[in-house]
Order: C-alpha cells, then structure tokens, then sequence
C-alpha cells in the first residue's frame, strides 16, 4: 500500500485579537468544512501541529493532494472567532525541518 | 524565480499608516509589482506620496485608475481623458452596453465583472478581438459578499469558464483596500485553481500575464512608442544630426 504523502504549511494569522491553537484549529477545519464538506474534510486532513502565540503563527499539516485546497480556504479565511482575522500561507514544505529553517519569515510580517 | 503581481491595490489616500503596512505586507508576502488605484481627481503631491510609501518598500507600482462607466458614451469619454495619465485603465462593467465597447477598444486594459448584477452573465467576444484582460478580484469573495457565497463562487466560476472558451487572459487581484484582505500570491493562485484554472493558468494569471501587461503599457506610454511593433530609435535633423530622444518614464 502506498504510504500517504503530507505537505505542512508555516501560516501566519492577523487577527484583532489574540487566538489560541484551539480556536484556530477549529476554526481552520469549519472552514475546511464549509468549501468542501466532510469528504473534502477527510481528503484535506487538516491538523494544527504547533501553534506560537508570541508571532500568530501556525505550522499545518495536511494531505499532499489537498494543498491547494487548504491554501485556498485559507486564503478565504476573513473571521475567527467573530473577530477580523487573515490567513497567509508564508511557506510550504514536505518536511517540519524545512520550514523550521524559514522561521526568520515571520519576523518581518506585522 | 517568479516574480508576483497585484494589480489591484486600493489604499486609503488620506491614511500614510494604513498605505506603509500594506505596501511592507505586499513585499513581505512576495509581490515585486503593484497597481495602485488612485481617483482622477486625487492631487498629484498625494499620488506622489503615496507612490513614495511603496516604492521604499521595495515594490514597483503602476498607477491605475477605475472607471464604472454606464453607458457607452460615458466611457468613450472617460477613456479621452484618463489613458496617458495612468498606467492601467479599468472598467467595472455594469451593463452588457459597457461591456461590448470595453472589449474592443484598445485603450482600454482590465474589464472586470460585477458578478453581482450578472445573473444571466454578461456575452464576452472572442479575445482575438480584444486587448482587455478579464480579472477576478478576491474582493468579491471575501470582503462583505453581496451575494451568498456558493452562489458568488459559481458565478465567477462561470464567468471563468466563458473567458477560458473566448481565450481571454484572466488576473487574478485583491482589490484590496486593507491590509487585512490582501493574501499570498500562492494563496491567491490556490483560489484561481478553486474558480476553474489549471496550475499553470492560476500561477500565469498573478505573475506573467499581469506583469507583461504593465510593461506593455509603460512602453506605450513611452516618448519612443509610434504604433504597434514600432517605435522611435532617433530624430535626425539636417542641421543636428540623428537626436535620440529621452526615455520618459510617466510617474
């Protein structure tokens, strides 16, 4: 059987206020949800590995046939909670150490 | 590596705080071109300024301009008195009158759709005969949607699909007007590839095909554009001799 492929996403997120992993990850698979239903939602995969509060960002893992899907609902992202919020999708990888080597990304990031 | 574009930015003029975040924002999220929409009647110093706040950020800006013309005569006058003096000219189509004319009209280089008002969508000719470039803004999809949003998704799709089969080049841009609401390049190919563009199409359509549109213009509007293929190496005088003259980059 062939072993299932995974991409993880570096998200930062924008909000008016501050969020936890709970609520963005929540948020994130309601989204999910909401374009693709539940199928999309198992195809996707989404799942919040790490979440930094001190810089709002995230690092997401998901399915690699569902990425782009997953950046597009991120991109579609406007609230959180009931609070203004965006998504953006700093950097993509096959690997958690690939994108732990791009952290200075987020520094320049508001 | 790729080089991205935004062709729709719409930053508030009297607000310097909001321009310089959207502008580091813009170059932090990989954009290297911009187009900011500026009024006709906006003061050349504010234009100036505003410019100013994205250049440093390290971006090259094209200045375009709006017009949400009615009727046809409307436009064609519009179109007189804006071309030379913006980088990008264009036009929200409301009616399928405005539509027809901006199509084949030359001067003329965005069309993009109120999906809202097009239920039945609007008729686009075959782009053979056009220079317009059809674009979709992310504006109509996550800022305040005046319509539900499966039914705004369906829409533009459809209106993908059509422009797809009339060979038309489609941008994809934020429209922007917070910074809250621009997204990453890639995102915004993601949600091309959502609306019924290929990989290809998605990336094309916020990178190659915006960026050559721009530079296309910029050399129209150049002192060295004559007509199409032509342009003007140097002037030569029978007293002076051959005179080459400046290159002129409009700001």
């Amino acid at each position: 059987m062939k072993r299932r492929g995974w991409r993880y996403l570096l998200v930062k997120i924008v909000a008016n206020r501050a969020l936890t992993k709970k609520a963005f990850s929540e948020s994130l698979a309601a989204s999910v949800e909401h374009m693709f239903g539940h199928i999309g939602l198992a195809e996707i995969s989404p799942q919040v590995v790490s979440y930094d509060q001190e810089y709002s960002t995230a690092l997401v893992k998901c399915s690699r046939e569902g990425v782009h899907k997953l950046r597009a609902t991120l991109a579609l992202i406007t609230e959180i909670e009931d609070s203004q919020a965006a998504a953006f999708v700093l950097r993509a990888s096959g690997t958690i150490r690939g994108l732990r080597r791009r952290r200075l990304i987020k520094k320049c990031l508001p | 590596m790729t080089k991205f574009a935004d062709l729709h930015l719409k930053p508030p003029i009297g607000n310097p705080v909001a321009q310089k975040e959207m502008a580091e924002l813009a170059y932090c999220l990989g954009y290297s071109l911009v187009a900011v929409t500026f009024h006709p009647k906006d003061r050349d110093e504010e234009v100036s300024r505003v410019r100013k706040v994205f250049v440093d950020a390290g971006l090259d800006v094209a200045s375009r301009v709006d017009v949400s013309a009615t009727s046809r005569n409307e436009l064609l006058k519009e179109l007189r008195v804006l071309r030379r003096d913006f980088e990008i000219v264009a036009i929200e189509c409301k009616s399928s009158e405005v539509l027809s004319v901006a199509q084949r009209d030359s001067r003329v280089d965005v069309i993009y759709l109120d999906t809202a008002s097009s239920r039945r969508g609007l008729p686009l000719n075959k782009a053979s005969l056009s220079s317009a470039h059809l674009e979709v803004n992310m504006s109509t999809l996550t800022q305040t949607p005046r319509l539900p949003e499966h039914l705004q998704l369906a829409r533009i799709e459809k209106e993908i699909a059509k422009a797809k089969q009339n060979r038309f080049r489609i941008i994809i841009s934020s429209g922007a007007d917070n910074p809250m609401y621009l997204r990453a390049p890639r995102d915004v190919a993601a949600v091309g590839m959502l609306l019924g563009l290929d990989k290809d199409e998605a990336v094309k359509s916020i990178s190659s095909i915006p960026i050559s549109l721009v530079n296309r213009n910029r050399m129209k509007l150049g002192s060295r554009y004559a007509g199409e293929n032509i342009r003007i190496i140097g002037i030569k005088d029978e007293k002076k001799g051959l005179e080459i003259p400046p290159r002129q980059n409009r700001s």
